[in-house]
């Protein structure tokens, strides 16, 4: 795809077409009733840098995990235990309440087929949905969303608040992507914004539903939620999010991002140190989320992943850190796990560490593929037909796992 | 005029042979506008109109490209003064800024040696020579540089370093060869510090310990050298061996590069098909960066990235041809490299004029350049209304960005509805009164007339810039307002800010 500005224009804005929804009903408020609105809901959740997968669940029985990590190593009292194998790591607490209800599923040896260790070329991979149009920046999400929605896509439809637009929301369609929703309350509003949708309308006229974002997000600025979200950088994200969601049925796609796991020095993850800490920010912002989701009875229709580019190795290094690994640990967190009795569980395909069972000798093989998980969500939360979700990843068909049911 | 041409012909060898800009289908006024806003931040008001004139421009970039020859300009160096930390040594900052309850519990916001200080005043720093500075071209490269070996200033240890990276890796390099300015980054403690090298040892015998740290080699190969296709796992394994020992002396106090040999693994290494010897000590490394320096996969990258930032997207395939092409017949010489650039046929084909979208700097500083509007460089780091913070508002934290791979440069990165709105939301606090502190608008240099005249205006400090339309619904806009005058000139210029055509550059 050649990306000249005028495809670019037409890409972005494509999309804008159906947004232009009758403004007099909102003035109104005569907003549709959400609650009786059944609309599903996606988040994916990005741990970027590579998350440590020995420190996140480890292997508390195996000896080997012990000696390749003399300073690393969690004791089983620095750790929650959940299976005769593995235990999580104790910041996880605060999700304990959705793995005793079954919401929460641990898939082990995660990631995808191609080996490359670097996390640009990984979170390339894991945003487009495989090796071939990395490059060319389409996202895998944007194009589920084209897919689903059969080109009209909505122009809230795909989510995140960030800086700058993921590439899993850029494509075909091109998601909104705002710092903060703080800017958009009414409180902040600045200048005039009639005047400024008028002017972009002059300059290109599918630009002309900008007003309808402001106003969109500015709605949703403005949403009253009823939990107080931890004030971290991902408890922030996770407040917008809620946010959107509690406000547009339309938005069913959201990616949220955790940052500063790539801790090759200072990787210790005791308590007290940065790891724990990164533990801790993610399990809460997750929790007040699903505490917030299940006050608005959205809960049950909502799924998370939450997943990284690699896992990290084995042994641990001389700067009491870990380098980049491979198969990583991810979450799948939702409501309709417990429906359908999938959550409550660990996936793994786990044999005993010796350095003949890891994978070059330092880090985890994948077992799980991640386009099989994201095609299952796709065709069971989504409802996309099997043959159209290949397309999404390049002519792979997933096999089915069995997660959703 | 002749005097000065004639001392300028001396001075510098760049002047031998007078430059020629290939054929372009663009008018004389747009390659004036083209060029101040790559090799510039933007035109000043009232630039276009003398750089158009016949031979001005090409001598403009003979002078650009020999920075060296630009007298600098006294009050900036009073405005720079007033920044502290920019003028320390390595030394001197640590002595002074180094707080030992990193990071700083709020009660330390009053206080005036915050080690935030120091990003932040660099920012300061950047946005004055953006905004002031005669050698622009120098000041997009150290921006260009910077981004290209990005190391975060918000870090632990780096953020005691990066002024000193700034100015003595990316700075005294940038008009050098690539080589050189690879090892003076691969050295400086910041770098070390920030990818970890300095937790890079041999293996300790009877150990379980990997012993080595990858996570500079990785990016060394990756991100400032060959790139993603280049290498495997094994080359950054052994990449890694060759840089064990790469430290800090004193990182809390001195803050220098030093060799240790007693954790140096002093084996030999093949990294890309050549071997190099672990018995050379710290040449080992050394002669490794250089060779990687030279790499033709290098030359392709960094030719590649240039004509990214520089030409448009996707970089032309033959400018990246003839951009490595004189990389590597010049032994990567970056002001060859440069001059490649901006004369070739593709940076001044019509498909290049405004092609590319400003990242939040760019358009901050264009437009703050577009009224000469002047920086006031005294504003706390903990004030909500300073230059660097409405731009980490817009996605653009400057020496703060958290990635190694640097600020992303892509039309698909920045260009978006929410992104739209916050550059409108920008516009509106750039031209407000929260930002006078910061920045001073002469208001009356802008609007001569008592009436505006919005394409009048507009022509003056963005030529050729906005369509009809645009202005015809800012003057609509303007003309039916009942607010002050200088309310409806700071909302002419939001306005004209937040517009589409404002955003590309």
């Amino acid at each position: 795809m050649k990306l000249d500005r005028r495809t670019f224009l037409y890409l972005s804005l494509a999309a804008g077409a159906t947004a232009l929804l009758p403004s007099g009903a909102r003035l109104l408020n005569l907003k549709p009733n959400i609650r009786t609105q059944r609309q599903s809901r996606f988040l994916v959740v990005y741990m970027r840098g590579g998350s440590d997968n020995f420190s996140l669940m480890p292997p508390i029985e195996d000896p080997f995990y012990y000696s390749a990590r003399p300073n690393l190593a969690l004791k089983k009292s620095e750790t929650i235990s959940i299976d005769p194998l593995f235990s999580i790591h104790k910041e996880f607490s605060s999700l304990m309440p959705a793995w005793n209800e079954r919401e929460l599923l641990f898939i082990n040896q995660f990631g995808f087929p191609f080996v490359g260790r670097s996390h640009f070329f990984s979170q390339d991979v894991l945003e487009s949905g495989g090796l071939d149009l990395s490059k060319q920046g389409s996202g895998l999400l944007s194009r589920a969303l084209h897919l689903k929605m059969e080109q009209k896509t909505p122009l809230m439809a795909g989510v995140s608040i960030q800086t700058t637009l993921p590439l899993s929301l850029r494509g075909p369609y091109n998601g909104i992507s705002v710092n903060s929703l703080d800017l958009f309350s009414t409180t902040q509003t600045t200048g005039n914004i009639s005047a400024f949708r008028r002017i972009l309308k002059s300059s290109n006229e599918e630009l002309s539903n900008i007003q309808t974002v402001y106003e969109k997000l500015s709605e949703a600025g403005e949403a009253k939620i009823v939990n107080n979200f931890p004030s971290t950088s991902f408890g922030s994200q996770m407040r917008d999010i809620a946010k959107v969601f509690l406000t547009h049925p339309e938005s069913i796609v959201a990616v949220a991002e955790s940052f500063n796991w790539d801790l090759h020095s200072g990787g210790k993850p005791q308590a007290g140190n940065r790891f724990a800490e990164n533990v801790k920010e993610l399990s809460e912002g997750l929790s007040t989320f699903r505490a917030e989701m299940i006050k608005q009875n959205i809960w049950d229709d909502t799924i998370i992943l939450v997943m990284t580019e690699f896992g990290r190795t084995l042994h641990e290094n001389s700067g009491q850190g870990t380098e980049h690994g491979y198969g990583g640990l991810a979450l799948l967190l939702g409501g309709k796990l417990r429906d359908k009795q999938r959550g409550g569980k660990i996936l793994h395909q786990w044999k005993e560490l010796s350095p003949s069972t890891l994978f070059e000798q330092r880090d985890l093989s994948v077992v799980y593929d991640f386009r099989d998980v994201l095609g299952e969500i796709f065709t069971s939360h989504f409802q996309l037909e099997q043959s159209k979700v290949a397309e999404l990843f390049f002519g792979y068909l997933p096999k089915k796992l069995d997660i959703l049911g | 005029m002749i005097l000065f041409l004639l001392l300028a012909f001396f001075v510098s060898p760049a002047f031998a042979e007078s430059i020629t800009f290939p054929k372009s289908e663009l008018s004389r006024t747009e390659m004036a506008i083209h060029l101040l806003n790559r090799a510039a931040f933007g035109p000043l008001f009232g630039e276009v109109e003398n750089l158009e004139k016949e031979k001005q421009l090409e001598l403009w970039l003979e002078q650009q490209l020999s920075p060296e020859t630009i007298p600098p300009k006294k009050e900036l160096h009073l405005l720079l003064q007033r920044l502290k930390s920019i003028h320390l040594n390595q030394r001197e900052v640590l002595s002074r800024y180094y707080d030992e309850t990193d990071p700083p519990s709020r009660h330390l916001a009053a206080e005036r040696l915050s080690p935030q200080l120091i990003a932040h005043e660099l920012s300061l720093k950047k946005f004055i020579l953006a905004r002031e500075s005669k050698a622009q071209l120098f000041e997009v490269m150290v921006d260009f540089w910077f981004n290209h070996f990005n190391v975060n200033g918000q870090m632990m240890l780096p953020k005691y370093y990066i002024s000193s990276f700034e100015n003595d890796a990316i700075r005294k390099n940038i008009f050098g060869t690539f080589e050189n300015l690879l090892i003076a980054a691969s050295k400086h403690p910041a770098m070390l510090s920030y990818l970890n090298n300095t937790a890079n040892k041999k293996k300790v015998e009877n150990s379980e310990q990997i012993g080595i740290n990858e996570n500079f080699a990785r990016e060394l190969l990756e991100l400032h050298t060959v790139g993603r296709e280049a290498y495997t796992q094994v080359d950054v394994n052994q990449v890694a061996i060759a840089l064990t020992g790469w430290t800090i002396k004193e990182p809390r106090v001195i803050g220098e590069f030093i060799f240790e040999k007693e954790n140096h693994a002093a084996k030999d290494v093949t990294v890309l098909g050549k071997t190099f010897l672990g018995k050379d000590a710290v040449k080992q490394g050394e002669s490794l960066i250089k060779f990687l320096a030279n790499h033709p996969a290098t030359a392709k990258r960094i030719s590649e990235k240039l004509c990214f930032r520089f030409v448009r997207e996707p970089a032309p395939k033959e400018c990246i041809e003839e951009l490595s092409k004189t990389f590597l017949d010049t032994g990567g010489d970056l002001r060859a490299v440069y001059k490649s650039l901006f004369l070739s046929s593709s940076f001044w084909s019509k498909q290049s004029y405004r092609a590319k979208f400003k990242r939040p700097f760019d358009f901050l500083i264009s437009a703050i350049r577009s009224v000469r509007a002047a920086i006031i460089p005294e504003v706390g780091v903990f004030d909500p209304y300073s230059l660097p913070k409405a731009s980490q508002l817009l996605g653009e934290n400057p020496f703060r960005h958290p990635s190694p791979t640097g600020l992303p440069d892509s039309i698909g990165a920045w260009y978006s509805a929410g992104g739209l709105l916050q550059r409108f939301q920008s516009s509106n606090l750039l031209t407000s009164e929260k930002l006078e502190h910061s920045i001073h608008i002469r208001f009356e240099n802008i609007f001569v007339d008592q009436q505006i005249n919005v394409g009048k205006v507009s022509s003056k400090i963005v030529p050729l810039t906005l369509n009809d339309k645009t202005i015809e619904t800012i003057q609509r806009q303007i003309d039916r307002s009942s607010k002050s005058l200088n309310d409806k000139q700071r909302e002419t210029l939001a306005l004209i800010f937040s517009s589409l055509e404002f955003q590309w550059r």
